[in-house]
């Protein structure tokens, strides 16, 4: 999902477009949540162990 | 005894035919095993992509050689690669080791200068269009650039950059200097040598990783099944947890493998919990930096306690205040809303935040990952 920038000011919440006031409060949605990096985080930390063992084994092999 | 295949990657252009030639014998004599297209690679039947079996051979090789003359070879515009160039992305992609030469007035021309103008061209492009520019346009400009020497290809450039960017370094290539093989091999021994001795200790610190990420595991699934009673002090409880969110630099992703510092943030400097209560956010606790409201209206859409509260059960976001110069993570797990403050670097703006909002995103969520799995499911899990 794209992510998009929305700004609340006076009150209200709207799509950002353009110059924002300084006192504007801007968030993001569609952004990745904490589960979705943490998933992430864990595929890369298993695959990694997976490559270092197998580089290892290959060369400590006689 | 296994032998080190070593795969000699160039643009098959004359200059560089001779240097080849010599370093495939060399290999061979020193006892390795070298793969190069004009003596052991190919040709293949018509039916076969020659360019997907060299990259095959590249992965099945234990390190990879570059020679960069002038010239850069086929490229694909539909990749905005040269063949090349995708067999050292290849290379370095599967974790193969790699040594790089390159003519050594090329290389001296693109340090000096042509490097630079690259830079202060992808910082205009990435300012004006907020993307980063793609090969086809960096091509073009390299085209117009006066200090790029006309009888070096462009994509020579793009290569030498590419390298640069990842951080490899690029040995001189000249004509009347032969390679010292023995030498990069003596090294290339030293410093094997050094890791594999190690093979014990980095077995067992997977281990240990794999038994911390089993431990985690059970952890998250066993708190959803018991109430907790909430702490004596909430205040010390925030402390607790932000104290451990740390500062970082906020990098900027273009593609895979370029990355760029676009600023950074300070640790996290106060936090306050609210919760639902009443038809309203009712104030629990804060701690540092905050100043207490004692309540939020449900429909509140200046107030980003209200705002996460009314995307779901197990929203968060990251929000972004120019006139405070902070960002707000807030995060909210059943009736609570918590929220921790992060002083922004001097960098930050509305519009950088509008242009660079998923790495600040990934940069303030990403390394605390644990931590916030954590802090939802003990709030989560509160006795009401």
């Amino acid at each position: 999902m794209k992510s998009c920038v929305w700004v609340s000011k006076n009150g209200r919440v709207s799509e950002a477009d353009g110059i924002q006031p300084r006192d504007a409060l801007l968030f993001a949605t569609g952004t990745a949540t904490s589960e979705d990096l943490l998933l992430q985080q864990r595929i890369a930390a298993e695959q990694n162990i997976r490559l270092i063992r197998s580089r290892l084994a290959e060369a400590t092999r006689r | 005894m296994g032998k080190t295949k070593v795969f000699i990657s160039s643009v098959n252009e004359d200059g560089l035919k001779p240097l080849r030639r010599t370093a495939f014998r060399e290999l061979e004599s020193l006892g390795h095993e070298p793969l190069m297209w004009e003596e052991n690679l190919g040709p293949w039947p018509s039916y076969l992509n020659p360019v997907e079996k060299c990259l095959e051979a590249v992965g099945e090789s234990d390190l990879y050689v570059l020679f960069i003359g002038t010239k850069a070879g086929t490229y694909d515009p539909v990749s905005g690669i040269t063949v090349t160039h995708s067999e050292l992305i290849s290379a370095l992609d599967k974790g193969i080791a790699a040594l790089v030469w390159a003519d050594a007035q090329v290389k001296a021309r693109f340090f000096a200068t042509v490097a630079h103008r690259l830079d202060a061209y992808i910082d205009r492009s990435v300012e004006e269009t907020g993307q980063y520019p793609d090969n086809g346009r960096l091509l073009d400009y390299l085209r117009t650039c006066e200090e790029a020497d006309a009888h070096v290809d462009p994509y020579v450039w793009l290569l030498l950059y590419d390298l640069r960017q990842r951080g490899i370094y690029v040995e001189d290539l000249a004509s009347a200097v032969p390679i010292d093989w023995k030498s990069y091999f003596s090294d290339l021994l030293r410093r094997g040598l050094l890791l594999l001795p190690l093979e014990p200790s980095i077995m067992d610190n997977s281990l240990r990783l794999e038994q911390a990420g089993q431990s985690f595991d059970l952890m998250t699934a066993l708190l959803p099944q018991v109430r907790l009673e909430p702490p004596g002090s909430w205040a010390d409880w925030l402390g607790t947890v932000s104290q451990r969110l740390q500062g970082r630099q906020v990098k900027h992703a273009y593609g895979s493998w370029s990355r760029e510092t676009v600023g950074h943030y300070e640790a996290c400097n106060g936090a306050s919990l609210y919760r639902h209560e009443g038809g309203e956010l009712r104030f629990v606790a804060c701690c540092g930096q905050t100043s207490a409201v004692r309540a939020f209206a449900l429909d509140d859409q200046s107030s980003y306690i209200a705002l996460t509260y009314g995307m779901g059960s197990r929203a968060e976001g990251v929000y972004y205040k120019e006139a405070r110069q902070k960002f707000f993570y807030c995060v909210r797990s059943g009736p609570y809303v918590a929220t921790f403050h992060f002083p922004a670097g001097p960098s930050w703006s509305n519009l950088r935040y509008m242009r660079y909002k998923d790495s600040v995103n990934n940069a303030i969520i990403g390394p605390n990952t644990q931590m916030i799995r954590l802090v939802s499911l003990f709030l989560g899990g509160m006795r009401q």
